[in-house]
């Protein structure tokens, strides 16, 4: 409980290693508090998803039963191998790639434009019922938003069908399409999730600092230059991470909604890395297969993740550590 | 400083690794009964003492508690033996089966989680069983003391083999459901007031079939002054939808099915030539049935979007207009897209196969192979004869009854004299009570575990003979008559390859490939018949792609599991 | 008040009152449409006559829901899971986030490094299976709250806020003092954080409300189970599968029940939580940090 005069960051020493040691020792002793509150969550980290990373080995081994995870013969990459020579391994892979880039492109601005427009509403009543309501579609199950997709694209009566009429397009058979499957994708997510991404953003705008409003309205700004000049860079850090946070899931596109919106006719476009594990129906008697699957997926999440998190360092902005 | 800490740290983790998954190789061993003798072959209770067993199955929503169930309690007094039961919920047996087939803490029996439930199936038998040698083998328990069973397989050539793996062992007991309609449900249906408002008979060819076609496009047969009228619609999921395969079969004999939900082996055009593997997907015949159903989607005559659409869709398609607007519709029975028992149903008769310009006339057939899975014994049971015993009780006529309705003078009777069943011999049983396996009850099993559900039991329902057909209680009778009336003279079992059973390393070289191959034959498909595709211009490009696909691998690999299987008893 | 912007922020409030009503709209149908679905008879539903009202009312998808004397302990168990859940989980967060926000904390980095290894590698359901049972929770309330605790995204959020919404200042201010780390967290940053705190409550109450794997998976005895599971398994329950050769007379009678149960177990479902979000709101507004910065 001394007081320490060096708060903040700890100044770089050039002293000897003993030294900096002896301060790393010292600061740790002082927030002996710190790393108590920490010591749980991480015990159920451990507990709960470290000791099990021990099963990743699976990946490079065939499992058997009788010998356990850590008894199981060792067979190499030969799991990887098996997936990579799948005759449609790029596009499988290609297709999960850009279903999940289209989302993040599509999903973010929305979000964003709709925290802001909503947190600018001026009655408190009007912008919580719009905050409600755009966040009602989230609780909508996969089944219904598809059978629902399908009824408003139905191509005698279908509503949204009847839309894109107006543009040109036949409308025969827009779920046969391969590339309606993209847009149809992402923007029946974009249009479940917004209200429900928005959330955060709301949340972190209100933690912008008031007297920065303040000032802004002293300095004559107008609303649009309010929202550009302060509350846009106030959610600057929220935004970077939340996109970095993203691209940890590119390769792990769920698997329900695709599986449902899939037939021959779209299927160049519409077979992804969990369609296809599912299909091929290894899954349940070959856990080292999915385990390899699910590793791969893994170290290529990871390389985004790194990537775009390293660009967000060196661009100056927020990153993950 | 952060490396000392670092390293501190890490040696703490691995030694907490090592400790947790030391700990978890221990299994907390139950106590099992020990060995008791079973009593002689045919009597009850099958045994001399009492004896205890672990049944692990899955909780379905027709039943309502396994410790309370009547039939479940009556088969244990009956039998002599005390069951304990250890459910999954019906949704979860897929991940957690396989959970605790891995994890090695298994029950004495696992009773009801076949393969149907997506639980134990020939891939688990081969691993678990064949590799593992976790289950235990059943060929000895069959032969010494299931009579009922033995007899369902003595009647039924090939069905030993069916249930064998390539070690010659048999794993699980089989549930038998014979299905005669089910048998050639790939049905198209007829909107037949407008065959009258036209003056047109039932089509029996593909060429006049093609003249009514056109003439339901052209010339309004709902008579409304629009011409909204859609010759021919399906679906590309739900029972029997598509529209593709009956079609085809009236060039070629096919099993072909252009949804990707159908199996990847028997629904991509394989078939059987005696004992030889054969394929149709590259054959002249499939190229004129290419040629003629383009004809058909090419002239408007098919609804576009029958091959993305669901079966929910259609029966909007049928049931939601004003006016009908479907001529002709596939489905494995009416209520594949409509309303059963309702106006539009009632007006959709079946059509008989039709006959092609070369005289080919099929009708797929779909075996009604026995379910695998559906009982399997863990290697640390006591007492497998027990289980053989009592379980054997399920394969008698009274067994099945009794596990499929409740009790005698309850939920059925046994029929009497002036009683005729669906194929109009004499009746073996009535139902007293309608049959559900919707609601929860508490009675029996309803469709759970092993039975001899065989087309003589199916058919021995009591009927009663002046039964509105196009009501739902003349449901049945109906797809009796009509498969029998319609379909029967072009059906051949013979065609149809039984599922084949692959090992371990062919499985795993092959199932991308085949995924792949079932993926483009289907893609193909779909691609010749909606013009994306020329049948001439394209059709060496598609042979091709078979040929890189490894179709020649395919065929033989099939052929080498059939050879194994068929030979092997 | 200064007056010179009057047109550009006339201009805008008119925009994004467009924009907001079309949000609003694109939403609404929708949802009329599931409640209007699930009020109507099986019938309509299979004949698609449905489109904003509901046709030939009928409550008979609720009624085939409720009479299913589990939904109430499935609702019980729901609440308990997600009300002692989302509580643990914002601790564990708070707890974790908190210690690694300030930056001067040794080892910072290397932590944060595990906590998001683990977003991104899994061991799978398998290991992760053998944990939980040698830990004892097989058939455990506990094992639908633990394993799953801490999402290390909502963890990566909060941190974030941390990290750049709460001043420096004002640590310094604390420490200055003669404050604690826990001191501080309790009188400074909780307060604070009143919106980081509902926005997460918020998140992990859904994640556990909806969630069935891990209750699939790892419980027995289904008098915990939660709602989701019960519900499935009605709804499963009605789409009998028909290659197995069902009694097709049974499934007649029951033809398009699954699909009105389908609008009407949505409804049943995210009902309790659509009414919570009101809750939550309040703490969505401006000048929390009012004053709380000192000069």
């Amino acid at each position: 409980m001394q007081s320490n005069a060096q708060s903040g960051n700890v100044s770089t020493q050039r002293g000897p290693m003993s030294l900096r040691r002896r301060k790393s020792l010292l600061l740790m002793a002082q927030h002996w508090q710190l790393y108590l509150l920490l010591l749980f969550p991480l015990a159920n980290l451990i507990v709960f998803k470290y000791i099990p990373i021990a099963g990743l080995q699976m990946a490079f081994k065939d499992f058997r039963v009788s010998k356990g995870v850590w008894g199981s013969p060792w067979v190499g990459m030969k799991h990887f191998i098996n997936f990579f020579t799948a005759p449609n391994f790029w596009t499988i892979i290609s297709n999960t790639i850009i279903i999940s880039l289209y989302t993040i492109i599509a999903s973010f601005p929305f979000a964003i434009v709709l925290a802001i427009g909503m947190n600018e509403l001026v009655s408190s009543k009007a912008r919580k019922t719009v905050q409600f309501l755009t966040y009602a579609p989230y609780f909508i199950s996969t089944v219904v938003l598809v059978s629902m997709m399908m009824q408003m694209f139905d191509p005698r009566i279908g509503i949204l069908t009847k839309l894109i009429k107006v543009f040109g397009y036949t409308g025969d058979n827009v779920f046969g399409s391969p590339t309606a499957f993209r847009h149809l994708y992402v923007w029946s997510g974009v249009w479940q999730q917004t209200g429900y991404n928005a959330i955060i953003y709301l949340a972190a705008l209100t933690s912008i600092n008031v007297e920065l409003y303040d000032a802004a309205r002293v300095d004559g700004c107008s609303k649009w230059q309010r929202i550009w000049h302060i509350d846009l860079p106030g959610i600057r850090p929220t935004v970077i991470i939340l996109l970095i946070l993203n691209m940890g899931y590119i390769m792990s596109v769920g698997f329900e909604k695709v599986y449902l919106m899939q037939n021959p006719m779209n299927l160049e476009a519409s077979e992804i890395i969990s369609t296809y594990v599912y299909r091929i129906g290894l899954i349940n008697s070959n856990f080292s297969f999915s385990t390899a699957i699910g590793f791969f997926n893994s170290v290529i999440n990871l390389i985004l993740m790194l990537t775009v998190n390293k660009v967000a360092q060196k661009v100056g902005e927020t990153s993950l550590w | 400083m952060m490396k000392e800490k670092k390293r501190i740290v890490l040696v703490l983790l691995l030694l907490v690794c090592i400790l947790f998954t030391v700990a978890a190789q221990g299994k907390s061993e139950v106590k099992k009964s020990g060995e008791v003798t079973v009593t002689p072959v045919g009597t009850y209770p099958v045994v001399s003492e009492p004896v205890s067993l672990t049944f692990l199955t899955m909780q379905p929503v027709y039943i309502e508690d396994f410790n309370t169930n009547k039939f479940a309690q009556y088969w244990s007094e009956k039998t002599g033996v005390t069951i304990k039961w250890e459910t999954i919920p019906r949704d979860a047996v897929k991940e957690k089966l396989n959970i605790i087939l891995a994890s090695g803490d298994y029950p004495d029996v696992f009773f009801g989680v076949g393969s149907q439930e997506q639980g134990i199936g020939a891939s688990q038998e081969m691993t678990y069983g064949v590799q593992e040698q976790m289950f235990l083998p059943l060929n000895d328990l069959i032969d010494k003391y299931m009579p009922n069973l033995s007899k369902l397989l003595d009647e039924r050539p090939g069905s030993r083999q069916f249930l064998t793996a390539p070690d010659g062992n048999i794993y699980s007991l089989p549930d038998f459901n014979e299905c005669y309609h089910c048998s050639m449900s790939q049905k198209m249906f007829i909107y037949e007031p407008w065959l009258d408002a036209l003056g047109l008979s039932m089509p029996t060819t593909t060429e006049e079939f093609y003249k009514v076609l056109v003439a339901f496009r052209d010339l309004d047969p709902n008579g409304n002054g629009k011409k909204d009228e859609i010759p021919l619609a399906g679906a590309i999921s739900g029972w029997n939808n598509n529209i593709e395969t009956y079609l085809i079969n009236s060039f070629v004999y096919t099993n072909i099915d252009a949804s990707l939900d159908a199996s990847v082996n028997s629904a991509v055009g394989f078939y059987r030539d005696g004992d030889t593997i054969k394929t149709m997907v590259d054959s002249p015949e499939y190229k004129e049935a290419l040629r003629y159903l383009a004809k058909l989607y090419g002239e408007g005559l098919v609804y576009p979007a029958s091959f993305s659409q669901n079966s929910d869709q259609l029966t909007q398609l049928i049931e939601g207009p004003e006016q009908p607007i479907v001529g002709v519709v596939a489905g494995g029975y009416g209520g594949m897209f409509s309303i059963v028992g309702g106006e539009r149903y009632r007006n959709y008769k079946p059509m008989a196969p039709l006959k092609g310009p070369n005289g080919a006339q099929f009708a797929r057939y779909f075996l009604q192979a026995p379910v695998i899975g559906n009982v399997a014994i863990s290697k640390d049971c006591k007492n497998p004869a027990v289980v053989a015993r009592m379980v054997d009780f399920l394969y008698s006529d009274e067994g099945t009854l009794m596990s499929n309705y409740g009790f005698e003078g309850e939920g059925w009777r046994w029929a009497e004299a002036n009683d005729f069943g669906l194929d109009g011999n004499p009746a073996i049983y009535r139902l007293l009570k309608p049959w559900n396996d919707m609601d929860p009850q508490n009675d029996c099993f309803v469709m759970l575990g092993v039975r001899s559900n065989t087309s003589r039991i199916r058919n021995g329902e009591a009927v009663d003979p002046n039964v509105d057909l196009y009501s739902p209680e003349g449901l049945e009778a109906l797809l009796f008559q009509k498969t029998q009336e319609l379909y029967e003279p072009y059906g051949h079992p013979e065609y149809e390859i039984p599922t084949l059973r692959f090992l371990e390393d062919e499985e795993q070289a092959f199932a991308s490939k085949r995924l792949a191959y079932a993926n483009y034959v289907r893609q193909s498909l779909v691609k010749f018949i909606t013009g994306t595709w020329n049948v001439d211009a394209n059709w060496n490009e598609y042979l091709q792609g078979l040929e890189r696909l490894d179709q020649k691998g395919i065929l033989a690999l099939n052929q080498k599991a059939y050879d194994r299987q068929s030979g092997a008893n | 008040m200064v007056k010179r912007h009057s047109f550009s922020d006339l201009s805008f409030d008119i925009v994004n009152r467009i924009f907001l009503l079309f949000c609003t709209l694109v939403v609404l149908y929708p949802i009329v449409y599931i409640l209007s679905s699930s009020f109507s008879s099986a019938n309509a539903i299979i004949a698609g006559k449905v489109w904003l009202w509901p046709v030939e009312l009928s409550t008979n998808a609720y009624k085939a829901v409720f009479r299913n004397k589990q939904v109430g302990t499935g609702y019980m168990n729901s609440i308990i899971y997600t009300a002692g859940g989302t509580t643990i989980s914002v601790v564990l967060t708070i707890a974790a986030a908190y210690p690694l926000s300030r930056k001067f904390l040794p080892g910072r980095k290397f932590f944060t490094g595990m906590f998001i290894f683990t977003m991104l590698f899994s061991g799978g359901l398998i290991p992760t299976y053998f944990v939980v049972r040698s830990v004892g929770l097989i058939d455990s309330r506990w094992a639908i709250i633990l394993p799953n605790a801490l999402s290390v995204w909502n963890l990566m959020v909060t941190l974030t806020y941390f990290r750049t919404s709460l001043a420096e200042e004002m640590f310094e201010a604390a420490v200055i003092e003669g404050a604690s780390d826990l001191r501080i967290l309790v009188s400074i940053v909780l307060p604070l954080s009143q919106a980081i705190i509902a926005v997460i409550a918020l998140y992990y109450a859904i994640g556990i409300w909806n969630s069935y794997f891990d209750a699939l998976i790892y419980l027995k005895s289904s008098s915990k189970f939660p709602l989701q599971i019960i519900l499935r398994n009605i709804l499963i329950m009605n789409q009998t599968d028909l290659s197995m050769g069902a009694d097709l007379v049974a499934m007649a009678r029951r033809q398009g029940m699954a699909d009105v149960m389908k609008y009407a177990l949505i409804v049943i479902s995210s009902a309790p939580l659509l009414m919570v979000y009101p809750f939550v709101q309040k703490y969505f507004v401006k000048g929390v940090m009012l004053g709380s910065v000192k000069g």
